[in-house]
């Protein structure tokens, strides 16, 4: 179960998440929608450990454990994943040396040994099928030279890979066309079950008709200021953030 | 007179002229350009003294890793060929790899002392008129050693507080190739120093790997200088890795005497502590039609200082030719300190020169990607520092030399 109580976030003395609450359990899907600036890549950001991120207040309770205590690693040993909305390249790290780091020190916290060459290579073709992923990738440097489309489904190879409990994707539809959005959302439809939460952070609804959530919240000006069930999504769609920012001001 | 006696002569005379020279000249203070950022006077101005006599070790030395290449190997403790842990795996007739001292009478007047200038440099002055040993190493024409040749170069507890001089000559015939990888290490736990010249000649079409390594570098100083001839269509590719030291200096200097030579300079620096490492490459584009590319890259930690100077010189007649140079530098601390310099110096009108410098810190982001993925924040700067670094090590064909050089390269990034 993740709890976000009061949540307070500041970028450079900046406060940009002004109190954001949110209760998800296990094997549910939140979509977290908002206009532009509402802080909702800073919500990704202090949920994953990014410095220059400051929480200045409130509480992240993941499984029972304070996840602001933790540094972005231990998060990530505990389950917590994060799709980038802008992957980052790393030249001379090939994707199988990355990604055998990354899984081999998962292992270790959860007490398993490492992944053999052959273990390793099986898993790591198997897990690329699932976003149709090419396996000259492999090979190749973390993120380096790869397309738009390419760059977001290696984010959910890499999140199928490491099993989280608790994942949260960043606009992971930003720049994807309509092909490559339904491999992204297949890839993750796959990975749902009953025992790990989804984070969809986005600002459009498209995503939505594909990964399909149990609950939308909007964030608007650093505040979760509307929750529903997954026709908020379609409403929102349908009548734009300008209405959002209306009923604000007319509650304001 | 004898052939041979005259040979001997001409050392003799050689050793003077040198030592000559060396008075005239002496040690290069940081007035003098070329040696603006790295003092050698603390290093020179006590015990300096050249090693008068071979070592007699109570005990064998705990070699390093790089014995364990399958390799010609000749090895010299504090500048004396040492027989017993010598090697030779390539059995051939023609072919010379041998202690100079055997072969200085035929080593051939027409090339010793002839590519590294004692007029010019102090410590090569110093090397001409003081070296007690070295290597002579002679692949005749059309000729193809396979497994590399290895001048392993050791400073002993025997040397203590003196230099040690050994001194190389290297000639690659027409048509013939080898790889050659000279390395020189302090296996002492004292302060140890060498002050080395290596000159390689290399024939009409002739093609060499060379890789200069400094690894188990602590207390130890190295002054050394590779002068390289290329006679027509020759092809070097040169690699020079420096893990750490006292004072490291690594001249290359590089002359095309001919047309369509072709040469690529590899190197890398990994420095921590107030290690000290100083890359001066020159690269003489005296003919026509030549192409060389030089790619060096420093990782520095601590307090450590690493200098890069580029020198590419394009004559006059040297039309046609392409010339490149980059240095690329990462920075892990705020005291860590990095000098490139770049020096063009172009006479001839239709050239392709290009430089580039770059120097900065470790790309957080990466950093916080790969944290974000489980892994920690060390190993994840290994991973970086490694990548970074593979680079320049990545091209070189043996495969046991290039996990020599990783394994050197993780010690070096972690101490």
């Amino acid at each position: 179960m993740l709890q976000i109580k009061n949540l307070k976030v500041s970028v450079e003395g900046k406060e940009i998440i002004k109190g954001f609450n949110l209760t998800a359990h296990a094997g549910e899907v939140h979509a977290i929608m908002g206009p532009n600036g509402s802080g909702k890549s800073t919500l990704a950001a202090a949920l994953t450990g990014r410095e220059g991120y400051e929480v200045t207040g409130g509480e992240i309770i993941y499984n029972g454990k304070n996840l602001l205590e933790l540094s972005p690693e231990e998060r990530a040993r505990e389950g917590v994943f994060l799709a980038f909305q802008y992957p980052v390249e790393i030249p001379g790290v090939s994707m199988a040396n990355f990604m055998k780091a990354a899984i081999n020190e998962i292992r270790k916290h959860r007490s398993l040994p490492p992944l053999n060459a052959v273990e390793f290579l099986k898993l790591m073709k198997e897990k690329m099928k699932l976003v149709e992923m090419d396996e000259k990738l492999l090979s190749r440097s973390v993120n380096e030279g790869f397309s738009g489309g390419e760059k977001k489904r290696n984010e959910i190879f890499q999140m199928a890979m490491l099993e989280p409990k608790l994942a949260i994707m960043d606009e992971t539809d930003s720049g994807l066309d309509i092909d490559a959005l339904k491999i992204v959302a297949n890839g993750v439809n796959q990975l749902r079950n009953q025992e790990n939460i989804f984070l969809v952070i986005t600002h459009y609804q498209r995503l939505l008709n594909y990964i399909v959530p149990d609950f939308v919240h909007v964030l608007f000006d650093g505040k979760t200021v509307k929750s529903g069930k997954k026709n908020l999504a379609l409403e929102l769609e349908e009548k734009g953030y300008d209405w959002i920012k209306k009923e604000v001001e007319t509650a304001g | 007179m004898n052939p041979a006696a005259l040979h001997k002569d001409f050392i003799s005379q050689l050793r003077k002229a040198a030592l000559h020279s060396f008075q005239i000249i002496g040690f290069p203070t940081t007035k003098n350009e070329d040696w603006k950022y790295t003092n050698v006077i603390p290093l020179v101005k006590n015990g300096f003294e050249p090693v008068g006599a071979k070592t007699q070790l109570k005990e064998t030395p705990h070699f390093d890793n790089i014995v364990r290449l399958k390799a010609n190997r000749l090895v010299f403790i504090d500048g004396f060929f040492d027989a017993s842990h010598s090697e030779i795996v390539d059995n051939n007739d023609k072919v010379i790899i041998s202690p100079l001292g055997t072969h200085l009478e035929n080593a051939g007047s027409a090339f010793f002392g002839t590519m590294a200038d004692y007029n010019k440099d102090g410590f090569t002055a110093m090397n001409t008129s003081f070296f007690t040993d070295g290597a002579f190493i002679h692949i005749p024409k059309n000729c193809i050693i396979e497994n590399p040749i290895l001048l392993y170069f050791i400073s002993t507890e025997g040397a203590a507080g003196n230099v040690s001089v050994p001194r190389n000559l290297v000639i690659i015939g027409e048509n013939a190739q080898c790889s050659l990888v000279e390395c020189h290490q302090n296996l002492s736990s004292v302060t140890a120093a060498s002050n080395s010249v290596t000159e390689i000649a290399l024939q009409e079409n002739a093609g060499l790997e060379y890789s200069k390594i400094l690894s188990r570098t602590e207390k130890y100083s190295h002054i050394g200088t590779t002068a390289i001839r290329q006679e027509k269509n020759s092809r070097l590719n040169s690699w020079s890795v420096t893990c750490g030291g006292n004072l490291v200096r690594n001249n290359l200097n590089v002359m095309f005497n001919d047309e369509n030579c072709e040469t690529q300079l590899f190197g890398l620096y990994v420095l921590s502590g107030n290690d000290h490492a100083d890359n001066h490459v020159t690269v003489d584009h005296a003919k026509p039609r030549c192409r060389s590319n030089q790619l060096y890259k420093g990782i520095i930690n601590g307090a450590a200082t690493g200098v890069f100077c580029g020198r590419i010189l394009v004559r006059k007649d040297a039309q046609k030719t392409n010339a490149f140079q980059a240095n690329k530098n990462i920075l892990l601390s705020e005291q860590a300190t990095v000098h490139s310099k770049p020096q063009l110096e172009i006479f001839a009108d239709d050239v392709k020169c290009t430089h580039g410098a770059t120097t900065g810190q470790l790309d957080e982001e990466a950093v916080f990607y790969m944290r974000s993925r489980g892994i920690s924040e060390q190993h994840a700067k290994n991973i970086l520092h490694q990548a970074f670094a593979w680079e320049v090590i990545d091209k070189i064909s043996n495969n046991e030399l290039k996990d020599y050089l990783a394994y050197s390269l993780m010690i070096a990034l972690n101490r």
